[in-house]
């Protein structure tokens, strides 16, 4: 199963870059990353986009209660819903989820990259 | 504004089914305003027609319903195998008539005339009957809001000022009572209403305007 994963600058971006020194074996699953200034910039149309080169498609960043621009990951978890209700009612067999992750946090993260 | 709702995405992959190259086309207009057929919404549903193995596109106009807006697409249109317009109804006719040899399939509901209440809630307003009233009711229209379209209310079934047949929907009547009241016209409201004249309504032919002042 081929990963995308969108990580925010702030918490996900360098909570992936952790984890893949832990384990460096997570990036043969890989295929897309990209570092986006807040998830809440990250609309649908951008993750089904992504969703075309990958099987599951993570986003990554801050745990909602020290989201740096408060309401991005909140933003990021609604739009993550409305994708997967969409990808469902269009029998598209492909995922995606919202994790919330930094550096000195990284289970949730690990939970859904490491096999 | 025309409110419409998203076609379920199992019937738009049924009406697609025959074609592969397609054209998603949203409309800038009011069904940009209610979230359901805009450029954001056309570009979205694109999305999801390729990850289904289309080769779709989006794109969009100003509005779909005048034929002066559809003339950019006279290029790009005969590349695609079917159009799946998110505009309302109008606009969706008004594109098979302007590219006849071109299937124009609806991605979208028209629900009905109304208003924006809230971030994501919508409501009727106007059935477009063809001859207003609303002035003999303080401004809200028993026609459009009222369950019965009652123009003698109220029909005495509701409660707490909410409508018999929708307890979640305001009554008109009651809307209609505080707003004489406040406005100091109540006394109005005992004046019978005659039947309405339903002649300029949709129930007859197919209506249309005719201005020759601004005939060219």
């Amino acid at each position: 199963m081929s990963l995308g994963i969108i990580g925010c600058e702030r918490s996900g971006f360098p909570a992936l870059c952790a984890l893949g020194k832990e384990e460096p074996e997570i990036w043969d699953r890989i295929v897309e990353v990209f570092p986006v200034p807040c998830l809440g910039g990250v609309d649908e149309e951008t993750i089904l986009r992504i969703l075309l080169r990958c099987d599951t498609l993570l986003l990554v960043g801050c745990p909602p209660a020290s989201c740096r621009n408060a309401w991005g990951s909140t933003l990021a978890e609604k739009r993550v819903a409305r994708v997967s209700q969409l990808l469902e009612e269009a029998e598209i067999p492909k995922r995606v989820f919202c994790v919330f992750a930094n550096p000195n946090r990284l289970g949730e993260l690990k939970a859904r990259v490491v096999v | 504004m025309i409110v419409g709702e998203r076609k379920p995405l199992r019937e738009i992959l049924e009406s697609l089914s025959p074609y592969r190259e397609v054209l998603v086309l949203g409309c800038g207009a009011c069904v940009t305003v209610c979230l359901a057929g805009g450029e954001k919404e056309a570009r979205e549903v694109a999305a999801l027609l390729r990850l289904k193995g289309f080769a779709a596109e989006a794109a969009s106009v100003e509005r779909q319903c005048e034929r002066e807006f559809l003339v950019p697409l006279r290029e790009k249109i005969p590349a695609f195998q079917a159009v799946l317009s998110l505009a309302c109804g109008v606009g969706v006719q008004t594109l098979s008539e302007v590219f006849p040899g071109i299937p124009v399939l609806p991605g979208l509901n028209t629900s009905f005339m109304g208003a924006p209440l809230a971030q994501g809630v919508w409501e009727e307003r106007c059935i477009g009957c063809g001859e207003c009233i609303v002035h003999r009711f303080g401004g809200i229209c028993p026609v459009a809001r009222c369950a019965k379209n009652l123009l003698n209310g109220p029909c005495g079934g509701s409660k707490n000022g909410r409508c018999e047949v929708r307890p979640d929907r305001d009554c008109a009547w009651q809307l209609i009572y505080d707003r004489m009241k406040a406005l100091g016209r109540l006394e109005e409201l005992f004046v019978i209403q005659p039947p309405k004249n339903w002649g300029p309504s949709r129930f007859g032919a197919q209506r249309k305007i005719v201005r020759e002042d601004v005939r060219r």
